[in-house]
């Protein structure tokens, strides 16, 4: 596995169906694509039905960032995995929407909480 | 001869009677008059005044520098007007005050006048006034639990920016504190709905979707659907009802509840 730049940016758990992706603080541009590319080959690799992106220590985020999340989800969804966003907080997405940003809305799916993530995943795999 | 006197005599007196200070200066800004109010506003004597440089007498924020009215109405030939604070004795005084060019017969500036205004009581009166509205404000966007996972924001009034901001700050706040799935909007309230509030709203839906809540906006009257395709603004993101009820049986599909008549047989005998 390549060496991120900063260490303990993320963390990737694994269920027997889906991979909970927890994302920390501090991300670097750099580390985006090691993230991303990380992801995509365990997910294929290990037939997974979906992924959780957890955002809920990610403190600061900027359009950049926020695009290149947004193409990891549609291109995860070309593979056939559904990717669900959780525990975006309150003070993020009022600055994502101050940076108006676009997006297809109905691409993006999120939860409150990573029951609920669950639940909509569980849901999709039906 | 007599007359002349006594009318200019008159003339100084009605100057002094004025509760509010009046000062005069010549070209090098070194006082030629101040009325009564004046110095006792500043409590200095006669010797302490006449002929010394107003910024020694004054101490005002805008003294020597460029927001001084004063320099600024004599050689721009036209009067000013500016807020500015003045200390006397380690009291600070908020005054509003007008400086006007003093001209001689034949239209030359040889001075300046400048009469101020204790704005004291008025700024208490601004400060309560911000006060008043901030509570408003905060009154005005109650974020209600309606059901487990069902919210409303009742929108009543004007939709401005700086509220909108509000709105959107409190429902995202309240999404988290109650782990909510729907928020329903309710702008029957609202009087008018143009393209400014109509930006606001959709802000608001998608940032309470990036949340993971879905946002119902219901109480649109016919004559609002009508302005918002008038405008051409396209809702079509947003699921729109026109009642409340509509809108909280919308949020009951949404999280599967299903409210049933509950009937009660009566028992054959």
């Amino acid at each position: 596995m390549k060496n991120l730049q900063s260490e303990n940016s993320i963390s990737i758990t694994e269920t027997s169906d889906f991979l909970i992706v927890t994302l920390s603080g501090e991300l670097n541009n750099m580390d985006i694509y090691t993230i991303s590319d990380m992801i995509m080959t365990k997910s294929y690799k290990k037939n997974k039905h979906g992924v959780i992106f957890n955002f809920s220590m990610v403190t600061v985020i900027d359009s950049y960032m926020f695009n290149e999340f947004y193409k990891m989800t549609l291109s995860l969804k070309l593979i056939g995995t559904n990717t669900v966003w959780i525990g975006l907080r309150p003070g993020l997405v009022s600055a994502l929407m101050d940076l108006n940003i676009s997006y297809d809305e109905n691409k993006i799916m999120s939860a409150i909480s990573l029951e609920e993530g669950f639940e909509i995943l569980y849901r999709l795999k039906r | 001869m007599s007359n002349n006197d006594i009318t200019n005599e008159l003339k100084l007196q009605i100057l002094d009677q004025i509760p509010a200070p009046v000062m005069a200066v010549d070209k090098n800004m070194k006082i030629i008059y101040m009325n009564h109010h004046g110095k006792d506003l500043l409590k200095k004597e006669d010797s302490e005044i006449f002929g010394k440089l107003c910024s020694g007498v004054i101490n005002s924020e805008h003294c020597n520098s460029e927001k001084c009215c004063m320099v600024n109405a004599m050689t721009e030939g036209k009067p000013f007007a500016a807020k500015t604070v003045i200390s006397v004795e380690d009291k600070k005084i908020p005054l509003e005050y007008h400086a006007v060019p003093l001209k001689n017969k034949n239209g030359e500036v040889v001075g300046g006048l400048e009469f101020a205004l204790d704005i004291t009581e008025r700024l208490l009166y601004e400060e309560r006034l911000k006060e008043q509205s901030r509570t408003i404000r905060q009154m005005s966007t109650p974020t209600i639990k309606l059901w487990d996972g069902v919210l409303v924001l009742p929108v009543v009034g004007v939709v401005d920016s700086i509220r909108a901001q509000y709105m959107m700050e409190s429902i995202l706040n309240k999404i988290t504190e109650t782990y909510s799935k729907v928020i329903i909007l309710d702008i029957h309230g609202v009087a008018a709905v143009d393209t400014a509030v109509a930006n606001h709203l959709i802000k608001i839906t998608k940032a309470s979707r990036l949340m993971g809540c879905e946002c119902i906006l219901s109480g649109i009257s016919p004559s609002v659907a009508q302005t918002i395709i008038h405008l051409g603004i396209d809702m079509t993101s947003i699921s729109t009802k026109a009642t409340l009820s509509d809108a909280l049986s919308e949020a009951f599909s949404i999280l599967d509840l299903e409210v049933r008549e509950h009937k009660h047989e009566k028992s054959a005998e």
